[in-house]
Parts: structure tokens; C-alpha cells; sequence
């Protein structure tokens, strides 16, 4: 391939409309339109004359778009007509993959992008392990769909709003569901363990009760949370959370509720804690004491021990001891969201 | 009615070194139509390939004691190992989890296991012994060609201290029915409601034809088990349960039954997206879980006390002094379901091993068991 020479290239000449190498970003680069207004273009862009006097470019789309206000030409590098472009690009690939910290949305584009020049063993290889991607073996494809994502969901990603595991999970669902979740972690911005812990709870609801994730996530509890807007965003999440939890374990839910009522209504002292096996799984109690003196430890003893013998103590267990309501079956009625 | 057998072998793949055994004449007799190839060693492979058999020589340990945890009550089952993997299928299997050999394997070398299966009750005559094939594979499912249960029946009949189970989905027991048992054999059912049945062990015999098994080897002498176990959560469990129920109980006579058990679904962790690739019409996974004490998932106990309390309340209508245990519970559950832990009773394993001297008659002083033979 002959070596690209720097020529003047007026940018009228330029086919704005071609991106066949492009590898778009999703999120604008504020430090590069800085440095741009700053210092002007340092580096010439990359362009391949595709037919005489007709120019595509290669590399340099955001310095290209900033000049193209402000100048009429361009010093360019410039390849000749007779360049392969599925070489070009794959140059133009490799310098992306080795340049600078990738968004997830450019690591799926260049991942898809790479599929037709390259053989499958090349991809999992060198190019995944080049672009951090693990496992590639069973992610490979997920990534491919990834790329094909439509331009709002990938911004989603490139602004690191998604965390890479969510995005994987994700990628098989149908883009509707896709949508609507994602339309949700945008709102929360919530952890990467979040995302995954509601993304796999609304897929089980979803799957056990034969709706979408869409109308899960549509129904009017949800919905009446997101619009609030006396919560804030952690406060979002909380609620979220606590509703999607529900959904997914209302007998688990109402059970620990009710225990909770009956341990508060016990109303002991903050010195002590009196703690359930968790989940009720197994038969060991626990009640914490916190003392800063040997008087203050014998005084929660003896409060102890009287609480030992109240009723609503009894009651706990009591309560404890309550099995499912035998009308319904053992996992909840129909949650309201099914209903819709 | 006479049972349909599919045969669910094409090829066989045997290791030389178990080419003459007993079993592989079988295979080759009463599958005539099977492809037979021999290697020095079968190759470990990943990829399932449906209809072949591997033959192959075992050098482990046939005889192994269950796996059980110290903190739910196990049943002190001892595993006589036949092979590996099942093609019923069935979506909750933890034998999908098992990547290095998904393929059906059989042990060739029938010799060693038999010897193994003599030795070890006898080094331990004092003790009862409860062993079973049905742990890593369905016991019946390739029965009708490999024959092991010809050999296994009667073998255990002149063990004076052991009784086998096999345990099945499968209606596959019609060359169970000449063999010489003595008594010492039972044959078990894993059961379930029929929407459980048909949803997620699509390819095991039909409720019908499993019942309809066990009541033919109940006419020739065997007795029998029942195991429902993995108990699914699901919209109309009560009336899909107490259903099978019914038909268990218009089916057997319950003095032929040995015991019930009763087992809530629980699995690894890892096995649920291994359910949800490989199974993604079933909904088993969506239930209320928590992670129990030994790592595995498990049903919230309320849940679990529900399954079982129902059950045990129907069975106690149909025999009250029928042995019903839980498999792989914890005592506080006992407790609410049976209002005793097993502790009290002496432990599981001592209550099953009760069950086996009063309704089978084995373990007992033969004088004993002649008085009891002259009752009956
Ligand atoms: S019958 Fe048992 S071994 Fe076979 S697939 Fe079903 S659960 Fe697994």
C-alpha cells in the first residue's frame, strides 16, 4: 500500500456523508474542542482520495466538523486512489484500538467493524483482549449487537451510564425491553452491582409473570416514583429498589415486614439489637449488646432478660411461626403490575 | 397396557478394556441396530452428542456414602455408581452443570462393581445399608439393554444387611419383572404434579405410566418409593400435588410403600443461567429463593413448609404410620412440619433405617423376620 503523502485539501471536495470510517463516540470530546480552540489542529487528519478530486476521511471527524466553520482547506494525509479501504480501515481500527482509553460504545463499533476483515479466531485473540473485552468467547456476538444498538442507547453507554455486564445482559433482549430499562438506569445512575441486581430481578418478574420488562417497568408504582420530583436520585433508587424487591419476593417481603413491626414493637432499648436468622434460614437468634462500661453491659442484661418474658416477645416468634395464607399459593397473588 | 420403550442408544463407544464384559454383550444383543466402536480410551468431550452411549472402564470408588451437609438432615443414602448423565433432560437437572462429560456413560467393568457392592456390606454386617443407583443417572433408563439390574437385584437379595432402590422417570421395568429380589429391592418413582411433569420433565414417562409401573412391580413382589422431589412453587401447586396424590393413592396399595420423601427445589447458583440458556421456556428458576446455608438455593422456609405440610397432611389420610421424610432439610423445618426433629428419632438415617425392618423385613434377626413372614 503506497504511504500517504500531506497535501492541501479543500475541504469543499470533502463527502461529509461518508462514514464508512467512522467509529462514532456518542459523547462530545469538551477537552479535544478546548484544545482545538486553543492551539488549533496539531495532528494532520487522515483522508483517501476515493475518485479524483473527491476525498473521504479516515481519522480526525471532530477536528474535521470544528474546522470546516473556520477554514476552506485542510493540510491532510492523504491516501492515493488506488488504497484498498478495507486495509484503510483497518488501520484506521488498529490505531483506535491502541490509541487512548475506548467507550463501550466504541469498543462495539470497532469489535463490529473488525468482524468483516478478520477471521473470528483473530477477533477473540488479539483484537478482544487488545479492547479489555473479556471472555470474548461467549460475548463476542452480544458485543456485534451491541454495535447495532440505536444511537440513544449507545450514547447511554459511551457516557458510562451502563455499566459493560449490564450492557451485556442486555444486548439479547428485545430492543423495546432494552428501552424501557435503560430508559430507567439513565434516570438512576446507579452502580454497576445495581444495575445488574435490578436488571436480573425485572427479568425474573418479567419471565415468572409472562409480561414484558417494558410493562414492568410501566406500571403505575414505578412510574409514580420516577416522576417524583421531591425524590432525588438516590432516593429514586431506594424506592426502585425496595419495589422491584417486593415484586420479586412478596412473600419473603411481607414476612420480613411483619417480623421487622413485631421486633420494633418490642421497643428495646438502642443498646440492644435482637436479629433473625437471615431469611429465617436456620433456627440461631441473635441479640447484640452494646456497652461502653461493665454497669452499662449489666444494665442491658437485666433489660434483657426481662424482655425475655414479655409478650410481644413471644409474639415474635409467634409471628415467626406463621406459615403462607393457605388460600393463595405459596408465592404472592398476582402482582399489580400483571394486572395492567 | 404394555409400556413404550424408546431406545435412546445409537452408538456405543466402548473402551477395549470392558469389550467382553457382561454389559456391553447386552448392549450388543438387544441392540442390534446400534453402532458399536471400540477405542483404547474414550475421549473426555464437551459436546453433547445425542444417542451415543459411552462404555467405559471405572477405576474409582462404586460404592461411596451420599454427599451430605451437617446442617441439613441427610439420609445417610449410599451411592452404588453406574454411570453418568441422563438424556430425560429434565430442566432442573444438576447433571447439566457436569461440562466435562455430558454425554450418556456407562461402567463396563460390571465385575468390579459387583464385587464392590458384596464387600461392603459385609465388612460392616452389624449395620443396614440403604444403597441406590439413581444419583449421577436415572437408574432404569438404559436398564432394558445394559441389563445391570439383572445382575444388581439379585445380587442384593443375598445380602442379608443392604437394600437396594432404584430410582426412576422412566416406566422402563419390565426386566424387573423375572428376577429374583427376595424382598430386598424397591423400586422408586420420583413424582411430581402433572403441569410440573409436562413442563419441565417433558421427556421422563407421563404421571399414568410411572404409576402403572410401579404397580406392576408391586404385583411382582417389589417394593416401592416415592420421591417428590424437586417440589416446584407455582400458581395451583396445592390442587396440582394433592392430584398426583390421588392418583399415587388410587394406584399402590400403601403397605407396598416403603417411604415418601419430600424435597423443595434447590440448586447451585450457577445452575440458573445454565436453566435459563438451556431451558428459557421454564420458570422454575423465577421462584422465591434464598440462599440457604450450604451455598444452595432454596425456597423461603415458609414456602417450603407449605410444599411439605400439605403433603404430609394428605399422606397421613392414606397411611399414618407410612415413613415420609424430608430430603435435605433443616430441623427448624422439620420441626413445624412434623412438629419433631429428627434428632428425637434417633436421627434420619436410624428412622429409614426403621422403615426398612418394618415394611421390608431386612435387617432384622431372621428368626425375627421368619416370625414376621409368618405373621404377614
Ligand atoms: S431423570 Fe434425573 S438424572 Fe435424568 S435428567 Fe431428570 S433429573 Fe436429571
Amino acid at each position: 500500500m503506497a504511504p500517504p503523502l500531506l497535501k492541501e485539501v479543500s475541504l469543499a471536495a470533502v463527502d461529509w456523508d461518508d462514514e464508512g470510517f467512522a467509529i462514532p463516540a456518542y459523547v462530545p470530546d469538551e477537552a479535544l474542542l478546548k484544545s482545538l480552540e486553543a492551539v488549533g489542529i496539531l495532528h494532520p487528519p487522515v483522508m483517501w482520495e476515493k475518485k479524483a478530486g473527491l476525498f473521504a476521511v479516515v481519522d480526525g471527524f471532530k477536528r474535521l466538523s470544528w474546522l470546516r466553520s473556520r477554514s476552506s482547506s485542510v493540510q491532510a494525509l492523504l491516501f492515493p486512489e488506488e488504497t484498498d479501504p478495507r486495509a484503510l480501515l483497518r488501520i484506521r481500527l488498529e490505531t483506535k484500538i491502541f490509541s487512548r482509553q475506548l467507550n463501550l460504545a466504541e469498543k462495539a463499533h470497532i469489535l463490529a467493524r473488525y468482524t468483516a476483515l478478520t477471521s473470528e479466531e483473530d477477533l477473540r485473540r488479539r483484537i478482544c483482549p487488545a479492547l479489555r473485552i473479556a471472555s470474548p468467547t461467549e460475548s463476542l456476538s452480544l458485543w456485534q449487537s451491541i454495535a447495532a444498538w440505536p444511537a440513544r442507547h449507545l450514547s447511554l453507554l459511551a457516557r458510562d451510564l451502563i455499566a459493560e455486564k449490564t450492557a451485556l445482559a442486555l444486548a439479547p433482549l428485545p430492543e423495546k425491553d432494552r428501552e424501557a430499562f435503560l430508559n430507567l438506569l439513565g434516570a438512576l445512575r446507579c452502580s454497576a452491582s445495581l444495575q445488574m441486581e435490578l436488571l436480573e430481578r425485572c427479568l425474573d418478574i418479567a419471565r415468572r409473570d409472562g409480561i414484558t420488562v417494558r410493562a414492568l417497568l410501566g406500571a403505575s408504582e414505578m412510574q409514580t416514583i420516577l416522576r417524583d420530583e421531591n425524590l432525588n436520585r438516590r432516593e429514586k433508587t431506594a424506592a426502585v429498589r425496595d419495589i422491584v424487591y417486593r415484586w420479586r419476593f412478596p412473600t419473603i417481603h411481607t414476612k420480613m415486614a411483619k417480623l421487622e413491626g413485631a421486633v420494633e414493637a418490642l421497643k428495646m432499648p438502642s443498646a440492644l439489637s435482637l436479629l433473625p436468622p437471615p431469611f429465617l434460614e436456620g433456627n440461631v437468634w441473635e441479640l447484640r449488646v452494646r456497652f461502653r462500661t461493665p454497669s452499662e453491659l449489666a444494665a442491658s442484661l437485666t433489660k434483657a432478660e426481662q424482655i425475655c418474658t414479655a409478650t410481644q416477645f413471644q409474639a415474635i416468634f409467634d409471628e415467626c411461626a406463621k406459615g403462607v395464607p393457605s388460600k393463595t399459593t405459596a408465592t404472592a397473588s398476582v402482582p399489580p403490575h400483571a394486572a395492567a | 397396557m404394555n409400556p413404550r420403550v424408546k431406545k435412546i442408544v445409537k452408538n456405543v463407544l466402548v473402551e477395549r478394556a470392558v469389550s467382553e464384559s457382561p454389559v456391553v454383550s447386552a448392549l450388543r444383543e438387544r441392540l442390534p441396530d446400534a453402532s458399536f466402536n471400540f477405542v483404547d480410551k474414550v475421549p473426555e468431550s464437551s459436546r453433547k452428542i445425542p444417542g451415543l452411549l459411552e462404555v467405559v472402564h471405572f477405576k474409582g470408588r462404586f460404592w461411596r456414602s451420599c454427599p451430605g451437609t451437617k446442617i441439613y438432615e441427610c439420609c445417610g443414602y449410599q451411592i452404588v455408581h453406574i454411570g453418568t448423565q441422563c438424556s430425560l433432560d429434565c430442566t432442573y437437572c444438576i447433571l447439566q452443570s457436569y461440562f466435562e462429560s455430558p454425554n450418556l456413560r456407562i461402567f463396563g467393568n460390571t465385575e468390579d462393581l459387583l464385587a464392590e457392592v458384596q464387600a461392603v456390606p459385609r465388612s460392616s454386617p452389624q449395620k443396614l445399608f440403604r444403597a441406590g443407583t439413581g444419583e449421577f443417572t436415572d437408574s432404569l433408563l438404559l436398564d432394558p439393554w445394559t441389563g445391570l439390574s439383572e445382575h444388581l437385584v439379585p445380587l442384593f437379595a443375598r445380602i442379608p444387611n443392604a437394600v437396594l432402590e432404584l430410582k426412576t422417570k422412566t416406566d422402563h421395568v419390565t426386566q424387573l419383572e423375572k428376577l429374583n429380589h427376595g424382598g430386598q429391592t424397591l423400586v422408586s418413582w420420583s413424582l411430581n404434579a402433572d403441569d410440573v411433569i409436562r413442563s419441565e420433565e417433558p421427556r421422563s414417562a407421563p404421571l399414568k405410566a410411572r404409576l402403572r409401573a410401579a404397580q406392576r412391580c408391586a404385583d411382582w413382589g417389589y417394593f416401592l418409593g416415592f420421591h417428590f422431589d424437586p417440589m416446584i412453587d407455582y400458581p395451583g401447586w396445592r390442587e396440582g400435588y394433592r392430584r398426583t396424590l390421588h392418583a399415587l393413592f388410587d394406584a399402590v396399595d400403601p403397605s407396598r410403600v416403603v417411604w415418601i420423601s419430600l424435597g423443595a427445589f434447590r440448586f447451585m447458583p450457577e445452575l440458573k443461567s445454565i436453566i435459563q440458556s438451556r431451558h428459557p421456556q421454564s420458570r422454575i428458576v423465577t421462584g422465591e429463593f434464598i440462599r440457604g446455608l450450604d451455598g444452595k438455593m432454596r425456597y423461603f422456609r415458609d414456602i417450603r413448609v407449605a410444599l411439605y405440610t400439605l403433603m404430609v397432611d394428605e399422606i397421613r389420610t392414606w397411611d399414618p404410620s407410612l415413613t415420609v421424610y424430608l430430603c435435605m432439610e433443616g430441623p427448624w423445618v422439620w420441626k413445624r412440619v412434623f412438629g419433631f426433629e429428627p434428632s428425637e428419632r434417633g436421627g434420619l438415617p436410624a428412622m429409614l433405617d426403621q422403615a426398612v425392618r418394618d415394611r421390608m423385613g431386612v435387617g432384622i434377626s431372621s428368626r425375627a423376620r421368619g416370625a414376621k413372614n409368618a405373621a404377614g
